[in-house]
């Protein structure tokens, strides 16, 4: 396991030795970094200083070998306002995987769930029904969704807990989508019948209007803070406890995480529905069933194992795709993390040390679960061994 | 293999013989919705049987699953709608009218911007420039996707070692990232160079795709005996194994047309793609997303738009996967 490890990480080495060569070529040639001062009154002057302090004089291989002298010495460099880079990127790094690892978390947890629910309840209204959102998701501009968020999830939200209240209309909508989920939910056991299904639909309208009535009178009475946020990663000065704290950064955090979530989570479900299915049409897992165990234990012993492996392996390269959707879901809630800061070096100014920055330690990162993906697929598929 | 008539399986013989309809039978099952319009299998059929043909059979089973034709019959009315349309379509999207900011009526369906642009006409521009581009780069990424995905799979050794870690590279790298560097530095502005950058971005998928398809292949016999007969690489190559992947080719091509709507509307919004005054869809959502709470129907357009020709490419992807899978399984009656 050691040496496996070893291994990986120093093939891991020339993938980053050469990712950060080909970075280096991209960036460096996004655009003209002296473009914001040609403008200046005092151009010719400030033109000179800027070429001086960056080497921009330099051949490109030149600047290459600077610049990675600098990152083996643990110096990132300074960006174009000439500040250190590595602060800033301590600080965005941290808000950044903050939203990621929360969105994987949450997208990993229920598409696998979804997914192995309609793998085994094939065709039913569930898997449909997770089925259309799925499409519906992969269909869907994060930007748009997220603006409909911020709309839905937090403004109308936010004005409703000011004044809470239940409409008539909103009373029998709410009832019957308790119901309706009810018997959606009941009917996923072992034992599906009609008889149980009206049990469940009575169940969850009881649960429904009880729902509502504590909405309509005790909820009603109160008034409650805006607690979802649409900008930013927390509330600038904020004072109270480390019990309020938490729920400022939860309230900042719930709509970007949903954000980036949506899209993985379509994708994992789609892809353990899909692998569950193969697993369980496979020879050795009718010899199971043949052997006469039940199909609780041929689902999650023999078969869920199996069918996470190709969802493992997604996972790795989801990674990097997740840190990417993170450039656009923190523009729209204007966190200030890496993807903020890409585009900005990027966009605004072609500040190369800023940008490489952010882009070599997305490298790592992705390299990094890339290996843990490998451990994890070791872990899972008895036949390989990593010794 | 709905082709109940071409080879009866035994319980289906008894089933004749007996004299049962064979058509009750094929509703047992839920995922069939194949049978409609199939005639009861008299005993007649059995003497008309014709031979069908791979492409045949696929085309069949295409076609007959209802959501991929839905979607094909959507798909083609909104392009239809945004090339056709548009010129029909008394304004152009251009015209600045003197309504601004209405809401939609029977004058301005879609209502009008701030300036005054009937905003049907600019939504359906919009939409042109977003199916020409996706459609452009499903082209582009698929020609590279496919010649380097069959030279890697065909010559292994250190060709392949060598374009694959190229992918692998490449994969460390967010896509978006990539593209906005591009994006930047050719000016942007352009929507052919836009195409031209995410096709650079978009092909790695379809490479190795086709690589694993062309691993398997090789090792087949008639690869084998095009070579005995000593057919040139490059025939081999393309008369020989590219027809047989036809399939998986066209089925990620359809992939990359709904991944390359979606970043090409990302770019747009990152202000990276296409520029006014020329318009699309991810442009007007990102122009109009601070409008929500005034005019709604500035928002809400472009983005259905944006969902209904990605959510049809999916499904006729997902109908043509299903149509291509020689292991399909379902609808054996």
């Amino acid at each position: 396991m050691f040496l496996f490890i070893v291994r990986r990480l120093l093939i891991a080495i020339p993938i980053l030795i050469l990712s950060s060569v080909l970075v280096f070529v991209l960036v460096v040639n996004a655009g003209d970094p002296l473009e914001n001062l040609r403008s200046r009154p005092n151009s010719q002057q400030l033109i000179e200083q800027k070429t001086a302090a960056y080497h921009l004089d330099e051949p490109v291989t030149q600047r290459y070998f600077t610049w990675a002298k600098g990152v083996l010495h643990g110096d990132f460099g300074v960006d174009a306002t000439g500040q250190e880079v590595r602060p800033k990127l301590t600080r965005a790094l941290w808000i950044t995987m903050r939203l990621v690892i929360a969105a994987a978390l949450i997208a990993v947890v229920l598409g696998i769930t979804v997914g192995v629910i309609s793998a085994i309840r094939q065709y039913t209204l569930f898997d449909y029904g997770a089925t259309f959102l799925a499409f519906l998701f992969f269909a869907m501009p994060v930007f748009w969704f997220a603006v409909l968020l911020k709309e839905f999830g937090a403004i109308k939200l936010n004005d409703w807990l000011q004044h809470p209240g239940i409409s008539i209309i909103a009373a029998v909508i709410l009832i019957a989508a308790c119901a309706g989920l009810a018997t959606i939910i009941f009917n996923l056991g072992e034992k599906r019948s009609r008889r149980r299904g009206r049990i469940a639909a009575a169940g969850g309208a009881v649960f429904g209007g009880v729902l509502v009535a504590v909405l309509a009178t005790w909820f009603g009475d109160h008034t409650f803070t805006r607690w979802v946020s649409t900008i930013g990663p927390e509330s600038p000065n904020f004072t109270g406890s480390v019990f309020a704290r938490f729920g400022d950064l939860a309230g900042h955090m719930i709509l970007p995480t949903i954000t980036l979530a949506v899209i993985s989570f379509a994708t994992y479900s789609r892809f353990q529905r899909a692998s569950l299915l193969d697993t369980l049409s496979s020879d050795y897992v009718r010899t199971a069933r043949a052997k006469g165990l039940s199909n609780k234990r041929v689902i999650f012993r023999h078969a869920f194992r199996t069918a996470l492996i190709p969802v493992v392996t997604l996972m790795a390269i989801d990674f990097g795709i997740l840190l990417g959707g993170a450039i656009i879901t923190e523009t729209v809630f204007q966190w200030r993390g890496m993807g903020t800061l890409f585009y900005n070096a990027i966009i605004r100014d072609v500040d190369v040390n800023t940008a490489m920055a952010c882009l070599m330690v997305t490298a790592t990162l992705v390299i990094v679960f890339n290996i843990l993906a490998d451990i994890a697929y070791a872990y899972l598929d008895p036949r390989i061994r990593i010794d | 293999m709905t082709d109940y008539g071409s080879r009866p399986g035994p319980r289906e013989t008894i089933r004749r013989a007996v004299g049962t309809s064979a058509a009750s039978t094929i509703q047992l099952e839920p995922e069939d919705g194949l049978a409609e319009g199939e005639p009861p299998l008299g005993p007649e059929r059995e003497f008309t049987i014709e031979a069908r043909s791979q492409w045949k059979m696929v085309l069949r089973r295409f076609t007959r699953h209802k959501l991929a034709m839905a979607s094909v019959v959507v798909f083609i009315s909104v392009t239809l709608l945004a090339f056709v349309g548009a010129r029909i379509w008394k304004y152009d999207y251009k015209t600045v009218t003197p309504d601004s900011s209405q809401a939609p009526s029977w004058e301005h369906p879609f209502g009008t911007d701030d300036l005054g642009h009937d905003y049907f006409a600019q939504v359906l521009r919009g939409a042109q420039k977003s199916i020409e581009i996706a459609l452009i780069v499903a082209l582009l990424a698929t020609i590279m996707g496919v010649l380097i995905g069959a030279i890697s799979g065909y010559f292994r050794g250190w060709v392949d070692t060598g374009l694959m870690r190229f992918v692998d590279l490449l994969l460390t790298i967010p896509v978006i990232a990539i593209a906005a560097c591009l994006g930047r530095a050719l000016g942007g502005g352009d929507w052919w160079l836009l195409s031209f950058i995410l096709a650079a971005v978009l092909w790695t998928t379809t490479a190795r795709i086709i690589r694993g398809e062309f691993l398997s292949l090789r090792e087949k016999e008639f690869v084998e005996a095009a070579r005995a007969i000593g057919a040139k690489d490059s025939r081999i190559i393309f008369k020989h194994m590219l027809p047989n992947v036809v399939g998986p080719m066209i089925v990620s091509a359809t992939l990359v047309v709904a991944t390359a709507i979606l970043y090409e509307t990302a770019l747009s919004y990152l202000g990276l793609g296409v520029k006014r005054p020329d318009t699309s869809l991810g442009l007007l959502v990102s122009d109009f997303q601070r409008s929500f709470q005034t005019r709604p129907w500035l928002f809400w357009f472009p983005g259905l738009f944006i969902i209904v020709i990605a959510l049809s490419v999916n499904f006729i992807g997902d109908g043509l996967r299903d149509a291509f899978d020689p292991k399909q399984t379902r609808v054996r009656a």
